[in-house]
């Protein structure tokens, strides 16, 4: 055992005499001075699902990190961040935090914490004149070791291969996961960037989003919520490489490709081939991917709404004829979903009938070569589903629903709804795909058919509350909402508004009880009348379900019921405790003839309805 | 070879009371405690999977780079389309001697770049002989191997939420064990198209079988948590088996019987539901596009119409079966005659014509560029769901070639399915002016070209460097 000891120490020694050997490299070191100037502006940040860094950049508690660190658990809407999320900082201090806006591409967010005393800030660098080869410094929390340092050089300026929004920095300084959303300093402490991400099985190729960029996108977050891109629908332009210099006879310029028919682009007389060499009168040109993403970058940044000039040049090489074209910016849609970005499209669903879909932007349709039919896009149908059988694949387009057109998503909903409620045995359905349409029908399985399910609603209805109507319905529920005391403290939609008083309600004439999330659900458990619906529903061993705050008045309702295992929201856990339930910390808790959730987020909501509907 | 079972590793002895009040229980003597139970458990899993183990088989499919998976550069950014990755694993399950196995998704050929099945440690090049999409199932098809283990159909088994089970997992090359076995126990049932069944503790490769501990196939994955039930679709996957086999069959007589013929449709079987539903024959072909120039378009079969009857016979079945049905009864044969019934409005309308000879497309090879050309038809457009009809489409961009040579980031800046519109100023709307465009360029002579085209909706230009690659 000794020997053993030994042998490691003078490994160690070794080691280190190694390192102390090598030739003090004037580059090489990071000054102490710089440590302990940055080292209080950077930051670790938690939530449930992830870790990463950020850094501060106000003594009022703003901080800069990755869109993809707080981005949320809900795979169906990518514009939502994460619930819960910690910010320490480098004392250990924590604070919870708020995301006062995030994008994915560019992968920017920006949070804000109250601090109790003012924070140390970053300073930035002026990213004008980043230079191939100069040295700098990551720092950050890597697989969840804090304030970790790592150094290298600047290895490109101009990587625009990575299918991001702009260019982005690459460094050889060590990026792992957990570094994400942390700083790149120059040697001087100033921030260069924000590190985003590093190739899997390579060594050494971080890649960072110039600090530039981050504080443009910092405040459309602050003002807006979100990252709101102009752009002037739909033209596509490309750089004048080499060859195409020389093809064309003209040096300086973007060459557009492709004009989409009966926008506002064409109307104003763009068409492929014209060459852009100015914009509002400043001269652009392009002869590679960089360029041309700065130049993207500079119209995407501009307020829509605003004019815009475009000079070309028109004509066969030696002819050219110069025009001006000028219009409008405008708000580009929400970006969709590519093979490397979730985008900014959220995906409703019917889990009911496995159907998932979305609204239709123009990016969908020259992607996927759609037709321009309105409707709503089909997404992947679920395994052994409905939509399935259907016949229903991903980038079909749903264009009517038993003869009526759709017109979006919330058409083809409301149409579906109208149906299932009705009972329909099979609802026909027109589909686009490609170049041609076919009927099918769509066969809901109604597997809660004949079910007779009491919702019990709080003062103020959720947002999930929709949806949960929704597949209740969509699997042939006989739905009847009520509340303690027969109305809703906030305005519910049509067929969404409490139909009876709590206590007018004779258990004989249910099958379930389902109380759901809201406003005041915490206080369901004090109600009497909530009591007594779920002790008689209890003895009368019906199906119970409560979904996160309303969860606590099954075991505050009777002795009986107090045997089940329950689940409730996080932070009510003491409370279920003093309330004498045997409460689990599940998402998902289902015990018996009783189910119930920790709230009433996706995919909570997903799990809890699954489960609701296989109970028997 | 087979692995302990990773349960016995984490959940160790505690979980054993819990193992025992849920599994069927095995036969033989029942042992009362500790290390007895524990081996028991053991040889029970163990024993369960041994009659399934060697019908297991790993799939490998490698994904064309066609349709989704495309690459459009828009403004200064490169977009993939696809949000699939390039390769796909599956397990897959030999149904007979004749090397077809069952993959429980769906495949369709057009998507597959390859194909590969792993036999324990043999390596076999698959084509995908069958795709059912409404089953959610395809059938593979090796060839030239006698040593397989069939999956005994007969001998299936249900499962009962709360009871135990085992998966089985088979894996690639990159693996030294070519099986892994997960107890899992299933937490529900569900019905829907098929019986399946929620199977929880440990995450279930597409394909893979789920057995009982009374070593009965009991379920075959379909997702990561879900199985269908094995009692429930061994009906499905024998009459599966049977059309791939009957089509196979079919296709081999083709050539025997002499040239095909050529009707000049685009067709899907209707869907069962929307047939009940409307009173329609289950089996109705839906015709999705004619080509106006085909014998179909001459015989006046129109978009949209349903086909109930084909010389005669009334088309049977359902979904793909009845397609399968459809191509048998029709015996296209160069010169043979046809008939038809269609549905159209509600009415019953008899058509009828002769085959053709299946068209040939002009095709050129533009050996300066490096790319194949054809001519687009009516059908192309269709079937390939092309924005115009003005242009040469690419069959192919050879390689080493100036245009497979042209990009600077690893890609050719022009693609297999772009329709060519233009070269150098001049437009190319048939083959013929693409020729005479070629021609021009020869004699000109410039160090680069620029060739417009289209790319599904989009259009974009491409300045090809004819001095850079090999002109073949």
């Amino acid at each position: 055992m000794i020997r053993l000891t030994l042998l490691l120490l003078s490994t160690l020694l070794g080691s280190m005499c190694t390192l102390e050997a090598q030739p003090s490299n004037a580059t090489g070191d990071i000054p102490e001075a710089v440590v302990k100037k940055v080292d209080p502006s950077v930051v670790a940040i938690h939530h449930e699902r992830a870790t990463g860094s950020g850094f501060i950049i106000s003594k009022d508690g703003y901080l800069l990190s990755n869109g993809h660190v707080v981005s949320g658990s809900n795979s169906d809407d990518p514009t939502e961040p994460a619930k819960a999320i910690t910010v320490v900082l480098n004392d250990e201090t924590k604070y919870s935090a708020t995301v006062l806006g995030f994008s994915l591409n560019p992968d920017v967010a920006l949070l804000k914490i109250e601090p109790r005393t003012p924070l140390t800030p970053v300073e930035f660098a002026d990213v004008s004149d980043v230079k191939i080869g100069q040295p700098c410094f990551a720092v950050g929390t890597p697989h969840g070791l804090k304030r970790t340092f790592s150094r290298g050089i600047l290895s490109n300026v101009d990587r625009t291969d990575l299918s991001t929004f702009t260019k982005v920095y690459q460094t050889d300084a060590a990026i792992n996961p957990g570094n994400s959303g942390g700083p790149l300093f120059n040697r001087d402490g100033k921030v260069l960037g924000l590190n985003t991400y590093a190739s899997r099985g390579a060594n050494n190729l971080g890649f960072t989003i110039p600090i530039n960029y981050a504080l443009v996108m910092k405040d459309h977050f602050k003002e807006h919520g979100r990252f709101i891109r102009a752009d002037w629908p739909t033209f596509f332009a490309g750089e004048l490489y080499d060859e195409m210099q020389q093809a064309l006879g003209i040096e300086r310029g973007l060459i557009v490709h492709y004009v989409k028919e009966g926008t506002k682009i064409h109307e104003a007389g763009l068409r492929m081939g014209d060459v852009i060499t100015h914009i509002d009168d400043s001269p652009v040109s392009a002869r590679n991917r960089a360029e041309l993403l700065e130049i993207d970058w500079d119209i995407t940044v501009r307020p829509p709404g605003e004019k815009i000039t475009f000079t070309i040049l028109r004509g066969a090489p030696g002819k050219t004829e110069e025009m001006t074209i000028a219009g409008h910016l405008i708000e580009a849609e929400p970006p969709m979903t590519t093979s490397r970005f979730k985008g900014e499209i959220r995906t409703s669903r019917i889990d009911a009938l496995g159907l998932a879909y979305k609204p239709i932007v123009t990016m969908h349709r020259l992607f996927y070569n759609l037709t321009d039919t309105p409707g709503a896009l089909v997404t992947k149908p679920g395994a052994a589903s409905a939509a399935l059988r259907a016949g229903l694949t991903n980038e079909d387009i749903i264009t009517e629903v038993e003869g009526e057109s759709v017109e979006g998503i919330d058409s083809l909903e409301t149409a579906l709804l109208t149906h299932l409620r009705a009972g329909l045995k099979a609802i026909d359905l027109t589909i686009s795909r490609g170049s041609y349409a076919f009927p099918t029908a769509l066969k809901p399985y109604y597997r809660l058919k004949d079910e007779r399910v009491l919702v019990v609603v709080p003062k103020g209805i959720s947002e999930q509350f929709a949806r949960i109507i929704r597949e209740l319905t969509a699997d042939g529920a006989q739905v009847t909402i009520a509340a303690p005391n027969g109305k809703t403290d906030n305005p519910t939609p049509d067929g969404l508004a409490p139909a009876l008083k709590l206590d007018s309600v004779d258990i004989a004439d249910v099958d379930r009880v389902l109380l759901v999330e809201g406003d005041g659900a915490e206080k369901l458990y004090q109600v009497e009348a909530v009591k007594n619906l779920l002790k008689a529903a209890g003895k009368a061993g019906k199906i119970i379900a409560a979904e996160g705050a309303a969860a606590l008045a099954i075991p505050a309702a009777d002795e009986t019921l107090r045997e089940n295992k329950v689940t409730t929201r996080r932070d009510l856990s003491a409370l279920a405790g003093s309330l004498g339930a045997q409460y689990t910390g599940q998402d998902v808790e289902l015990d018996g003839k009783i189910l119930t959730s920790a709230g009433d987020g996706e995919p909570t909501t997903r799990e809890f309805l699954k489960k609701f509907r296989d109970m028997r | 070879m087979c692995h302990l079972p990773p349960f016995l590793r984490y959940y160790g002895i505690s979980a054993l009371g819990l193992l025992l009040a849920g599994c069927t229980a095995p036969e033989g003597p029942q042992p009362e405690y500790g290390r007895a139970i524990f081996s028991h458990m053991q040889a029970a899993v163990l024993e369960s999977t041994v009659s399934t183990e060697p019908s297991v088989v790993f799939v490998q499919l490698q994904n064309a780079n066609t349709g989704g998976g495309r690459t459009i550069t828009i403004g200064g950014q490169s977009f993939n389309t696809g949000g699939r990755s390039r390769t796909r694993s599956y397990s897959g399950l030999v149904l007979d001697q004749e090397g077809h196995i069952l993959v429980t998704a769906s495949i369709k050929p057009e998507d597959i770049l390859l194909a590969t099945v792993w036999v324990n440690d043999e390596e076999f090049v698959a084509r995908v002989a069958k795709n059912d999409e409404q089953l959610g199932m395809s059938i593979l098809k090796i060839d030239g191997h006698t040593d397989l283990h069939p999956v005994d159909l007969e001998q299936t088994g249900a499962l009962s939420p709360g009871s135990w089970s085992v998966s089985l997992t088979p894996s690639g090359e990159d693996r030294d064990f070519s099986k892994t076995q997960e107890i899992s126990f299933c937490a529900g049932i569900e019905e829907g198209q098929f019986t399946t069944y929620i199977v929880n503790g440990s995450r279930l490769m597409v394909g893979a079988p789920v057995v009982n501990l009374n070593g009965q196939l009991a379920g075959i994955a379909i997702s990561s948590t879900k199985a269908v039930s094995a009692i429930d679709a061994t009906e499905d996957i024998q009459d599966l088996l049977t059309r791939t086999i009957r089509k196979s069959e079919n296709e081999s007589s083709d050539n025997e019987e002499g040239d095909k013929g050529w009707l000049g449709i685009m067709h899907r079987p209707i869907n069962p539901d929307y047939a009940r539903k409307h009173g329609l024959p289950r089996g109705a072909i839906h015709i999705n596009h004619v080509n106006s120039k085909s014998p179909a378009g001459k015989a006046g079969i129109k978009a949209g119409d349903l086909i109930v009857e084909a010389n005669g016979k009334p088309v049977r079945f359902s979904n793909e079966q009845a397609a399968d049905y459809f191509i048998t009864a029709l015996r296209a044969r160069q010169g043979k005659p046809f008939r038809l019934v269609v549905m159209r409005d509600g009415q019953r309308t008899e058509l009828e014509g002769t085959f053709a000879d299946v068209p040939e497309p002009d095709a050129l090879r533009a050996k300066d560029i490096g790319i194949d050309v054809r001519e687009i038809d009516s059908s192309l457009v269709a079937s390939q769901n092309l924005f115009t009809d003005t242009g040469v489409y690419i069959n192919e961009i050879e390689k080493g070639s100036p245009a497979a040579m042209s990009g600077n980031q690893g890609n050719s800046l022009l693609e297999r399915g772009d329709v060519i519109t233009a070269i150098a100023g001049t437009s190319t709307p048939n083959l013929d002016a693409f020729n005479k465009a070629i021609e021009k360029m020869r004699k000109d002579a410039p160090p680069v070209v620029l060739i417009a085209y289209v790319r599904g909706r989009v259009s974009g230009y491409a300045a090809l460097n004819l001095s850079l690659g090999e002109q073949l």
